[in-house]
C-alpha cells in the first residue's frame, strides 16, 4: 500500500469519526446513562424482588433480579443488542449512501483514492466509532457501581468492561448495514432493508423463546451469538464472537465488492436547488445515472 | 505515454437503459489545449466527464487521460486530473478552509500558497462555513479544489456556473494560466460566450453524437463577416443578389442581412447606391454557428 494511500485512507478515518462524533456522545452518554441509573436502582430493586425469579423475553433465561449478574444481564445487556443495532443503522447507512445521497461521494471519488480504501476508512472510522459509545457505556457503570453494594457477586472492573462483549455484534451490524447500503441507492432504502432484517432476527429469538418447538429458530438470527444475555453470568462464547467477526468481515468484502462495481450517482446538491428548495438535478434519472 | 493527447475517447458509449446519453464519441484533447465541451442538456457532456473520472462505466469503447486508461488507471487519473461536478456537493457542516483541508489530505501534494492565491483571487472567505455560503461562492470552493493540486488535466463541467460576471473573468484568467503552464483545461459550457473567450477548439455535441469539432481560432479566420443594414428606404433585392461572394440572408422591408467573406468592398460599394441608415458588421459567433448545427435534425445529421 502506498504512502499515499494510507494518507488517504487515514483523512477518510478521521473525517469518519469527526462525522460521527455527536452520534458517539449522544450513543454512548445514553447508555452510560442507562447504565449509571441501573446501578443506583439495583439496591432497591434487589430488595423487592429477592428470591422472585422472573423470565427475561426474549432470551430464554430465568433470572433472580437480586442477583447484581442476572439484574443487569437482564435491564442492559438484553436490551444494548437492539440500540446497538439502531446506531448500526443510523450510522453504517449514512457512511456510503448518506455520501452517495448528499453528493459528496463524487468529491470523494474525483481524488486519488481507490474505492477499497474509501470503503475501509469509512469502515475502520464507523468501528472505532462503535468502541467509543461501548467504552463510554462502560464509564456509567465505572462511576456509579464503586458507591453501590454489589453484594460481593460481581467486581466493578468487570461491569465496566462488560459493555465491550456487544462489539463484535456491532460490528457485524453496522458492516450488514453497509453491505445494504451497497444493495440499495440510498440511506433510506439502507435502512429500511436493515430495519426489516433486525426485526426479523428478533422476532425469531422471542419466537424460539415463546415455543419450546421453535427453540431451533434462536441459532438462525445473530442475537442469540451476541451473548449479551449470558456476559456476566457464563461470560462471551469465543465462537460465538469469532463467527460474528467473521461474518462482519464477509459482509465488508461482499460491500466492497459491490462498490468498486457500482455506478455512482449525483446527489441532491445545493446547486442543483433552485432557490433554496431541494430537488433532483436536471437531465438526472431516478437511478441517480446522469444523462446531461 | 509522454506524447500521448491529455484526453482520448475511441467509440465512448454510454446507455442508461434505452437512454443513449453517449453514442459512439470519438474525440481526441491535445495536451495544453483548453477544449470546450458544448451541447444542450442531456447532450451528454457530463456523462463523458464522469466516465473519464470513472464515478459511471462505458457501455463500449475507450476513455484515456494522458495515456491511462480511466477505468483501470483510476487512481493515477485522478491524481492527475482535477475535476469539478456540475452538480457540485460539499460538506456543509465544514469551513472553506477544512473542506479544502480534508480534499488536500486525500490529494497531497498542495502548495499551501496556491490554494490561498486561488482563494484570495476568487474572492472566497475561507472562514465561512460551506453550509452558508451563496451559490457562487459555493462554486469557488470546487473550483479551487479542482485547481489547487495544480493536476495536469483540469475536467470541469460548467466551472463558472453562478460565478458573478467580475469573478468569472477572474476564474477563466487562472484557467488561462493553467493553459500556458501547458496544462489541458478540459470543460463543459452552455454558455457559449464563455466557451468562445475561453476555448481554443469546441466539440458540440447533440444526442451523445459528436457532431462537430471547431478550432475557433481558424474559424475566426475563415468565418464570414455579418452585415446587418437599415436603409432609409426598403432597396430591391435583385442587385444585392447579383454581388460576387455576398450572399443574401435576409430582406425585411428595410432591414437586410448580408454574409460576406472576400465581397466586402463590392458590397460597400452597392449599399453606396442607397441611403444607408445604419450599418452594423460583425464575425459569425459561436452561438450562431451552434443554433446552425442544432436548428433541426436534418441540419445536423
Amino acid at each position: 500500500m502506498s504512502a499515499s494511500t494510507v494518507r488517504a485512507y487515514r483523512s477518510i478515518v478521521r473525517k469518519t469519526l469527526r462525522d460521527l462524533r455527536w452520534q458517539v456522545v449522544g450513543w454512548g452518554v445514553g447508555l452510560a446513562g442507562l447504565a449509571a441509573m441501573l446501578v443506583l436502582l439495583y439496591p432497591l430493586i434487589a430488595e423487592q424482588f429477592e428470591g422472585i425469579e422472573i423470565e427475561n423475553i426474549g432470551f430464554g433465561e430465568i433470572g433472580d433480579l437480586s442477583n447484581p449478574r442476572e439484574f443487569f444481564e437482564i435491564e442492559f445487556f438484553t436490551w444494548s443488542p437492539v440500540l446497538m443495532t439502531v446506531f448500526a443503522i443510523i450510522a453504517g447507512g449514512a457512511l456510503l449512501a448518506g455520501e452517495e445521497g448528499a453528493g459528496t461521494l463524487e468529491l470523494l471519488l474525483s481524488q486519488p483514492l481507490s474505492r477499497r480504501a474509501l470503503l475501509l476508512g469509512k469502515a475502520t472510522g464507523v468501528a472505532l466509532a462503535a468502541v467509543g459509545i461501548l467504552v463510554l457505556a462502560g464509564v456509567g457503570f465505572l462511576l456509579t457501581a464503586p458507591w453501590i453494594d454489589l453484594r460481593g457477586e460481581i467486581a466493578v472492573g468487570e461491569l465496566v468492561v462488560a459493555p465491550l462483549s456487544l462489539l463484535t455484534f456491532t460490528w457485524f451490524a453496522l458492516a450488514a448495514t453497509m453491505l445494504a447500503a451497497t444493495l440499495g441507492r440510498t440511506r433510506g432504502q439502507a435502512a429500511a432493508l436493515m430495519t426489516a432484517a433486525a426485526f426479523v432476527a428478533y422476532v425469531l429469538l422471542i419466537a424460539a423463546d415463546l415455543a419450546p418447538s421453535l427453540d431451533w429458530l434462536r441459532y438462525l438470527t445473530p442475537y442469540h451469538y451476541s451473548d449479551a444475555q449470558r456476559v456476566l453470568t457464563e461470560g462471551t462464547v469465543w465462537w460465538h464472537q469469532g463467527g460474528l467477526l467473521a461474518a462482519a468481515l464477509v459482509c465488508v468484502w461482499i460491500a466492497l465488492v459491490r462498490f468498486q462495481r457500482r455506478e455512482i450517482g449525483v446527489g441532491h446538491s445545493l446547486l442543483s436547488i433552485p432557490l433554496g428548495r431541494k430537488s433532483r438535478p436536471e437531465g438526472t434519472t431516478d437511478s441517480g445515472a446522469h444523462a446531461g | 505515454m509522454s506524447d500521448s493527447p491529455a484526453i482520448r475517447l475511441e467509440g465512448l458509449a454510454k446507455s442508461y437503459g434505452d437512454v443513449r446519453a453517449l453514442d459512439g464519441v470519438d474525440l481526441e484533447v491535445q495536451r495544453g489545449e483548453i477544449f470546450g465541451f458544448v451541447g444542450p442538456n442531456g447532450a451528454g457532456k457530463t456523462t463523458g466527464l464522469r466516465i473519464l473520472m470513472d464515478l459511471i462505466r462505458p457501455t463500449a469503447g475507450r476513455a484515456e487521460v494522458l495515456g491511462l486508461d480511466a477505468q483501470r488507471d483510476t487512481i493515477e487519473v485522478r491524481r492527475r486530473c482535477g475535476y469539478l461536478p456540475g452538480d457540485l456537493a460539499l460538506y456543509d457542516s465544514l469551513s472553506v478552509d477544512a473542506c479544502l483541508d480534508f480534499v488536500a489530505a486525500l490529494r497531497g501534494g498542495v502548495d499551501r500558497r496556491y490554494r490561498d492565491e486561488l482563494t484570495d483571487r476568487l474572492r472566497l472567505d475561507r472562514t465561512r462555513r460551506i453550509g452558508s455560503l451563496s451559490r457562487g461562492n459555493y462554486q469557488k470552493v470546487g473550483l479551487v479544489a479542482a485547481l489547487m493540486s495544480k493536476p495536469d488535466v483540469l475536467l470541469l463541467d460548467e466551472p463558472t456556473n453562478a460565478l458573478d460576471p467580475l469573478v468569472q473573468e477572474e476564474g477563466e484568467a487562472i484557467l488561462r494560466e493553467a493553459a500556458n503552464e501547458g496544462r489541458t483545461v478540459f470543460f463543459s459550457s452552455h454558455v457559449l460566450a464563455e466557451v468562445e473567450q475561453l476555448a481554443g477548439r469546441v466539440a458540440m455535441l447533440r444526442d451523445g453524437r459528436i457532431i462537430a469539432v471547431n478550432d475557433l481560432a481558424e474559424q475566426r479566420r475563415l468565418a464570414p463577416q455579418r452585415v446587418a443594414v437599415t436603409f432609409e428606404e426598403a432597396p430591391p433585392a435583385a442587385p444585392f443578389e447579383q454581388l460576387p461572394d455576398v450572399r443574401l440572408v435576409s430582406l425585411e422591408g428595410r432591414d437586410a442581412v448580408f454574409e460576406t467573406h472576400d465581397g466586402m468592398h463590392a458590397l460597400i460599394q452597392a449599399l453606396a447606391e442607397h441611403r444607408v441608415r445604419t450599418l452594423e458588421t460583425h464575425e459569425i459567433t459561436l452561438e450562431e454557428l451552434f443554433l446552425s448545427y442544432y436548428e433541426g435534425p436534418e441540419r445536423a445529421e
